[in-house]
């Protein structure tokens, strides 16, 4: 089934924030303690789950999980998302040194697939999970801006880098709905610098074959990209996912006029400047005047533009799944 | 000695050079146009600049994303550094001098790294500083003479460096001599007030813009 027939079936209007971060402050545990065990992570989306119920609950955001499975440095910090210090995959020979992992057996791969099939059998509704982009992956194993530079200078290199990467992100995306992920979202921030062309060119077909290795294991693939990722639409529209996961700098009504009308457009409370810097007030302000003007619109769900931040007030977050009530 | 027409030329070529991002031919195009005795600074302003702004042009009209903006920004790297012992020895002053960096327990580079390649390109002289800057690193380049203090951050929990980094220009009687520019996703124009910056920006066009009218050039 589709996330948009999924979605449509529900009694109420939807709310999808990314909100692992607020659940780790209120429930008292650090960041580095819950990223990195088992049932400190499941304490905290107990918290999520009971307060909120949300139509789907994704586990906490870490865009470092591949790239440390994968061998890479990766610092911790008790109060805010790790990660990648180095970038050491420069050439074609340390390419090939990689393997792609087992995400049953390694590393925090083997971690998160436990959370998420363990909080998937107890929670009312789908249970979300996420896997980092093929584009995103590849810059961290070499530098964004190496990476970026290199999608002009050096095509060869980018492409054996995307197709080890793209194996990767399928390997640990389909496992992640073999265990239970009913949705998994594709987390390709990195992709925001390229070019319409270069997305094209370089991230669309690795999304697509994402995509079908989560439809493999009945999961629903959503992709996310940060920032104004208004350029990259047409691209977005056409990865084969079920719907997309825009930030606040996007404008909802170029992107409902982008994509299919059974695929989602989930979005955009802007995650700093509303929900962690204002009063609920202007949450409740924010998210109605999204519901005026797309509420219409059947394949639009309320939800925040990106990963709220850990000093999110639980208030906030209240405030947006009361508006859509 | 080469004509001005031969001089417009090769001028024409590195302004060229650097708009397509060609960084080996914008650098032995600087060597043939030094030997040929053109000024370090006439290159400079009338290739290197006048080419950034066309390359800055272009990212603002959707023309030139970031891949493009690096890659320009690095031929004009490639000859900045060429010209730059001519510069110190005809001791010619840059527009400003600007510090940036990412902030302490934040190791995102790229937004930083653009903004401090288009400011050079802008004509200012950057320092970059790297990630995981401490407090202290951005108070002593303002000791050192930086006009102005760039700082990024993308994790909500780093930004509050950025406070930090006001009030000790402040203890150290600094504050009146620098102005302080923030940005990145973490922050907000109400933030950059809260803690009394002097600038917020959303890409690396806004920043040239807020530096230069702080800096009155």
């Amino acid at each position: 089934m589709k996330l948009f027939d999924a979605i449509s079936e529900l009694p109420e209007r939807p709310v999808l924030p990314l909100m692992g971060y607020p659940g780790i402050a209120a429930t008292g545990n650090s960041v580095a303690n819950v990223l990195t065990n088992r049932d400190p992570h499941i304490e905290s989306l107990a918290f999520l789950e009971d307060r909120y119920h949300p139509p789907c609950l994704f586990h906490v955001m870490d865009l470092t999980v591949e790239a440390e499975t994968l061998g890479l440095e990766v610092r911790f910090s008790d109060e805010g998302p790790p990660s990648v210090v180095n970038h050491p995959i420069g050439t074609l020979e340390q390419l090939g040194s990689l393997s792609v992992p087992d995400p049953r057996k390694d590393g925090r791969m083997q971690l998160f697939g436990d959370v998420v099939s363990r909080v998937a059998m107890r929670i009312d509704g789908m249970m979300g999970a996420y896997c980092v982009g093929p584009f995103t992956l590849a810059a961290e194993l070499c530098g964004a801006e190496e990476l970026a530079v290199r999608t002009i200078t050096d095509g060869g290199f980018v492409k054996d880098m995307m197709s080890f990467t793209t194996l990767v992100c399928q390997a640990y995306a389909r496992a992640m709905a073999a265990v239970g992920a009913r949705v998994v979202a594709i987390l390709e921030p990195t992709a925001v610098i390229l070019s319409p062309d270069s997305f094209q060119k370089i991230v669309l077909e690795p999304l697509r074959s994402i995509a079908a290795a989560i439809r493999d294991r009945d999961g629903c693939p959503v992709l996310h990209i940060c920032g104004d990722s208004t350029h990259l639409l047409g691209g977005m529209a056409s990865s084969g996912v079920d719907g997309l996961s825009l930030d606040h700098p996007v404008d909802l009504a170029t992107a409902l006029e982008a994509v299919p009308a059974d695929m989602l457009v989930i979005g955009n409370v802007d995650p700093v400047g509303v929900m962690m810097e204002a009063e609920p007030a202007a949450v409740t302000e924010v998210a109605r005047s999204l519901i005026e003007r797309f509420g219409g619109k059947q394949n639009f769900v309320l939800g925040t533009g990106c990963d709220l931040p850990i000093e999110t007030p639980l208030e906030n977050i209240d405030a947006l799944f009361a508006a859509a009530k | 000695m080469v004509t001005s027409h031969e001089s417009a030329g090769i001028l024409d070529d590195i302004r060229a050079g650097v708009i397509a991002g060609d960084m080996d031919s914008v650098a032995s195009l600087t060597e043939t146009a030094l030997a040929s005795e053109l000024e370090a600074k006439t290159i400079m302003d009338e290739a290197l600049v006048a080419a950034m702004s066309v390359v800055g042009d272009k990212f603002e009209r959707k023309e030139y994303y970031v891949a493009e903006v690096l890659i320009s920004a690095r031929a004009m790297q490639a000859s900045l550094s060429l010209l730059k012992p001519h510069l110190e020895a005809g001791k010619v002053e840059p527009l400003g001098r600007v510090a940036v960096g990412t902030v302490a327990g934040d190791l995102h580079d790229i937004g930083k790294n653009i903004v401090g390649m288009v400011l050079t390109g802008a004509g200012l002289e950057v320092e970059n500083l790297g990630v995981d800057v401490k407090p202290e690193a951005f108070v002593d380049a303002a000791a050192r003479g930086a006009q102005v203090i760039g700082m990024s951050s993308l994790l909500t929990t780093t930004r509050t460096v950025m406070a930090t980094v006001v009030s000790l220009l402040a203890e150290q009687g600094l504050r009146d001599k620098v102005k302080v520019v923030i940005g990145g996703a973490a922050v907000t124009e109400k933030f950059a007030s809260e803690i009394g910056a002097d600038g917020y920006g959303t890409d690396a066009n806004e920043a040239v813009k807020i530096v230069k009218s702080l800096l009155g050039v």
